[in-house]
Formats: structure tokens, sequence, C-alpha cells
């Protein structure tokens, strides 16, 4: 679904490439982890793969369309989404406007919209008494679950998380990581998660390990 | 988006008050000392178009007290030619010649015997002049108490000249004495006629005693005078009368150009003086000095807050910018979040440019608002101009470097 190719990168003031001829191909239905040290270059390949940057040199492919030749702001409203570490919901609007708000960049009607948030919001089981109250309001793991939602409205099927259970206890980050998996294996997302956490690699479909901006084995 | 951004207008209440009452605080300011220029040029402008400045014609020994020859006072001449400049609003005069006032029974050629040879005769418009400074006029503070006497169910409404009949005089006791006149008594006013290049000629008029005066207070030369009105001596004398006293007020439409004013009078004079030079110590006194104290005061006044009025435009724009650019900088992880979720960069600026400008925009109305209603007198755009264009440069300043910087650097947790 995903696919890189030969994937090199450079930050523009830094000497050394970050990423190192990275190929991979990450597919629909596969819940997919990437672990490897710190500075090995995890957050970076997520940018790529988020259409945030482009590569150095070689490819990203979505369905096999060359993402140089996507309009990227495009390819991230529609094709990718991605759930942070520190959950990143905008604190001023509520959990439901949180989901809402790439619907209504996307130009979904309102009422739709709304109708569509509050069933995400319910199916990652935040239910309709908390639909109105601010992120801060929110355990961690509720938030972690709004941003899930925020990252299911606009029917992006592929994945991006970057540590997603880090801020999270034991628990939630097993009903995170429960519900991250659920939606590839029920609902055919390609979820890539980077994480520092070897259970969570243990339990999934595909591992990369990177080290120094290279996919070892 | 417009929801989005109404949102955070007010759900971030105390950001939002701040970047309001900052756009409202210097709006007013400069509202303020709009409405202070304009009210200091107001008064400048009222004083000028108000105040009533004297002049005054005289000799640089005074005439009065030195006893000087008739010769040196101010010729009709000079009075002609101010008046034809224009600049005189009002005039006051005081004429005065030299003549002979003989009973009617005395032959009135036989007048250059005379005993005490010549008399004064003073012309004034009204009587009261004689005991007070006429109305409006500056400089010398007259303090009279001079008392006259009039003839039998006479009064100083009877102090008029009528063409062709006779002159009322008022005369000194003196003069009544030495010429045997009585109140009331019928007598002649015996002159002598000049006429340029030639022989002059003896003249008299008709005149009738209708008061006598005692003096008090009156200058050495004409104390033992006598009063006509002034327009009997000029009928007289026509281009030979010559004036004790000139004064007039300028016309306040000259008081800008005082200056000019002054030295077109100097010119004038320098004129009279080369055509009669025993009259070169004939002066002009312009008596501004109250217009001119009150005009600097109030003109250093607004000088200084012209001078502070676009350094506080600056302050105002520096503010606003530096205030726009800092609140909007605070967006940057919206600005990461929005970039990320796919809204074009272009769009994320105008986004927060715009969830920044709307404050000042508020504020600043608010500020013209008040303005308005408190009656200040500002010019509006000016006042609030320099605040909306400084917060409009810094919130783009702000929402450029805020969408210039990586969003998962921003969004990423570090350790
Ligand atoms: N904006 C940047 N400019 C230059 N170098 C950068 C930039 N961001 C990251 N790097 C460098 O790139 C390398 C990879 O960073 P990256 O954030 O991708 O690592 P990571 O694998 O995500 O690490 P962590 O596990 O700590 O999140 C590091 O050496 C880092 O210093
Ligand atoms: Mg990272």
């Amino acid at each position: 679904m995903l696919q890189l190719e030969n994937i090199c990168y450079r930050y523009k003031n830094s000497e050394s490439d970050v990423l190192n001829n990275i190929s991979a191909d990450f597919e629909a239905g596969k819940f997919t982890a990437i672990v490897g040290p710190s500075g090995s270059g995890k957050t970076t390949l997520l940018s790529i793969m988020a259409g945030l940057d482009l590569p150095t040199t070689g490819g990203v492919e979505i369905d096999g369309e060359d993402l140089a030749s996507m309009d990227l702001n495009r390819y991230r409203r529609e094709k990718v989404a991605m759930i942070f570490q520190a959950f990143q919901l905008f604190p001023l609007l509520t959990a439901l406007e949180n989901v809402c708000y790439p619907m209504d960049m996307n130009k979904t009607p309102k009422g739709e919209a709304k109708k569509r948030a509050i069933a995400l919001l319910e199916s990652v089981g935040i239910d309709g008494e908390k639909h109105k109250r601010y992120p801060a309001n929110l355990s961690g793991g509720e938030q972690q679950r709004v941003a899930i939602a925020r990252a299911l409205s606009t029917g992006a099927k592929v994945i991006l998380a970057d540590e997603p259970t880090g801020n999270l206890d034991k628990t939630n980050g097993k009903i995170v990581v429960d519900i991250l998996k659920r939606l590839a294996h029920e609902q055919g997302y390609a979820v890539i998660v980077v994480t520092h956490d070897p259970a969570i690699a243990e339990a999934s479909d595909v591992v990369y390990r990177m080290s120094d901006g290279a996919i070892a084995g | 988006m417009i929801q989005y951004i109404y949102r955070h207008i007010v759900r971030a209440p105390a950001k939002t008050l701040l970047g309001m009452a900052v756009a409202l605080a210097l709006t007013l300011a400069l509202g303020f000392l709009y409405h202070n220029i304009i009210s200091l040029q107001g008064e400048i402008d009222q004083l000028y178009a108000e105040s009533v400045v004297n002049a005054e014609f005289r000799l640089e020994q005074d005439f009065r007290r030195s006893g000087r020859v008739l010769s040196d006072i101010v010729p009709m001449r000079v009075v002609r030619d101010i008046l034809d400049l224009g600049i005189a609003k009002e005039t006051y005069l005081e004429g005065a010649a030299s003549a002979f006032l003989v009973e009617v029974s005395d032959a009135p050629l036989s007048v250059i015997d005379a005993p005490g040879g010549a008399d004064i005769l003073v012309g004034v418009a009204a009587l009261r002049h004689l005991t007070e400074e006429p109305d409006g006029f500056m400089g010398r503070k007259i303090s009279f108490n001079m008392e006259i006497q009039f003839a039998d169910g006479k009064n100083e409404s009877d102090f008029t000249y009528i063409e062709n009949t006779p002159i009322p005089v008022v005369i000194s006791q003196e003069l009544m004495q030495r010429r045997g006149l009585a109140l009331g008594d019928r007598a002649y006013i015996v002159y002598y006629e000049p006429v340029l290049f030639r022989q002059g000629e003896w003249r008299y008029a008709p005149a009738t005693v209708l008061g006598i005066h005692d003096g008090a207070g009156l200058p050495d030369m004409v104390h033992g005078g006598a009063v006509i009105p002034l327009p009997a001596m000029e009928n007289m004398l026509g281009n030979f009368t010559g004036f004790l006293t000139f004064k007039f007020a300028i016309d306040p439409a000259f008081n800008r150009e005082l200056a000019d004013v002054s030295e077109q009078l100097d010119d004038l004079l320098r004129c009279v003086v080369s055509i009669y030079p025993w009259r070169e110590r004939l002066a002009v006194d312009i008596w501004d000095q109250e217009l001119r104290f009150g005009v600097t005061a109030l003109e250093q006044h607004v000088l200084l807050l012209q001078l502070l009025f676009p350094i506080a435009m600056g302050i105002s724009g520096v503010i606003g910018a530096g205030l726009a650019m800092l609140l909007l900088l605070q967006n940057a992880k919206n600005a990461a979040i929005m970039r990320v979720l796919g809204m074009p960069k272009g769009k994320v600026q105008i986004v927060l440019w715009l969830g920044q400008i709307i404050l000042c925009v508020v504020g600043g109305l608010v500020g013209i608002l008040l303005i308005v209603a408190i009656g200040w007198r500002a010019d509006l755009l000016t006042v609030v101009t320099p605040y909306w264009a400084g917060a409009a440069v810094g919130a783009a300043i702000g929402a450029i470097l805020v969408t210039n910087r990586a969003p998962l650097d921003l969004l990423q947790v570090k350790e």
C-alpha cells in the first residue's frame, strides 16, 4: 500500500544522511512496528511517509502513485493520518470538534461530519458525555483515543503513530494498541507504529529495526 | 474555518482581552494626543481671529509732556496712507492745530496782535475722550479728572460739528479770561490756512463757547487751549490737519502677518520722513505682546505634541507588531497540527493571521467608538492605523515563522 524505495534523507543543515537507502513495503491490514535506538531516524522516516518532507533521493508510492507528483497537503488530508505520543489535540476544541476538524477541512457537510465523528468516538470507547469535553479534561488514554478517532475521520487508510503509548500507563497503552490492531486486522488499515516498547514490537505483524538511518534485518 | 477562528477567540479570553485591550489603549492614547493637537491649534486660530492688536503712531519724545512745536505731530498724509493700506479696522485720532479764538466783536483780521499769541486747538471726536482712553485701545492710560462746565441748557451731546453752524468749543478758564469770552458766547476761530508752494491765507470760522474745562490732567501745551470736534478741525485744515494721537486697531485678518504689517508701516514712515525730514522722530508701536505670548505658549505646546505624535505612532506600531507576533508564536503547536492534518501552509498562515488581526481590529474599533463617544476630535484612521499596520505586519511575520518550522519538530516528544 505504502512503498518506500531506496529512500535517503539529509536535513538541510546536516552533513550526513539521516536516512540511508531505506526500502520497505507497508501493507494494508498489517500492523507494522518500527523500532530502533534514539536518533536512528524513525521520526524522520515517519515525516517522509506523512508527506511532510520529500526524500532527498528515492521515492514514496501510495497505491502505486508517486508522492513526488502529488499535492502533499491533499495527500495528508486524504491518505494518511498521524498519532502522536503527546496526543496533539487542539486544546481549545472539544473532543467532538477535534474529530470534526479534518472533515470540515475536507468540506464534509456539517451534519454528516458530526454524525460520523460521534460514531467514531463511540467506536473508540469515548461516550457521549465526554464529547463536549476539552482535551485537558480527558485522561491521557481518552485523549489518545480521541486522536485515533480524528485520524480515522477523513477515511485515510494509512495510520502513522509515533510512540502512541509513550505517555500512557500499561492498561491504557494496551487499549490503544488493541484499537490500532483491530483497525489493521478488521478494517484493513495499514498501521505503522514507531515504538520503544518490545511488547508492541513482538505483537506486531511486521517489525522493522532501524539503526543509524538504515533498516537492519 | 471562520468558526474555528471564532472558537479560539472566545475560548481564550485572557489572550483575547489582552489583544483587544492593548489595541484599544493605544488607539485611545493616539486619539487623545490628536485631540489635544487639534484643540490647541483651534485655540491658536481663535487667538489670531479674535485678538485685537492696536498700533499707535507717536513721537519718540512724548510731545504732550515735552511741549514741542506743533509741526512735530502726525501728518494727515500718514493717516491717509495707513487707512489706504486697509489694515486698520478702527481708528482713534486727536487733532491739534494752532489758531486764534476771538470774540465776534473783534475784527477777525487783526488777530496777529492778539495778546498771548496763538491758542492751541485740540480736535477730539467726543468729549469723553478727554477723560478716558477710547474703548478698545491700549496704550497710555489717561486718568484725568477734568471737569467741564457747560453753557445753560447744553451738554456733551452738543459737542458735534454741523456744517454751516458755529463750531462748539470747550475752552480753558485762562483762555476765557484772556479773550474776554463767556459761556454761550459767539466767537471766531481765526486760523491760517497753509497752501503748498504758496503763501497761505487767513480764514475764520464762527464758533460758540459750549463749555469751560478746568484743564486738570491735560498736558501743558493743551492745558490752556480749546477743544473742538475733530471733523470741524479737518474741515478747516483739510490735508494740513495734524494729529497728536493716532491709534488704530489692526484688522484681525492681518494678525498672522503682523511682521509684514510692521514692515509696511516702517516703509511708510521712511517715506514720510523723506518728505518731511523734521518728522524723523515719528515712530510706530504695535501692541501685539499679548497675542504673541499667548500664541507662543500654545505653539510650543502644539510643537511638543506634534513631535510626540509620530513617536507615539511608531510606538503604537511597534507594540502592535510585537504583541501580535508574540501572541501568534504561541500558536506554533496548533499550526503544526493543522499542517499535519493537511492544511496548506498559506491557509494556516491566513487562519492564524486572521485570528490575531480580528482582535486588533475589534480593539481598535472600540477605541474609535470611544473617541467618537467622548467627542475627541481626531482623525480616526490616523489614530488607529499605526497599531493595525504594526499588528498586521507582526502577525504576518509570526505566521510565517510558525509555519516554517517542521511540524514534527514541534509535535514529537523530545527526551
Ligand atoms: N530538524 C533537524 N535538523 C537536523 N537534524 C535533525 C533534525 N531532526 C532530527 N535530526 C537528526 O536526525 C537524526 C534522526 O532523528 P529522529 O528524530 O528521526 O530520530 P528518532 O529515531 O525518532 O529518535 P527518538 O527515538 O529519540 O525519537 C538524529 O540524529 C537527529 O539529531
Ligand atoms: Mg522520534
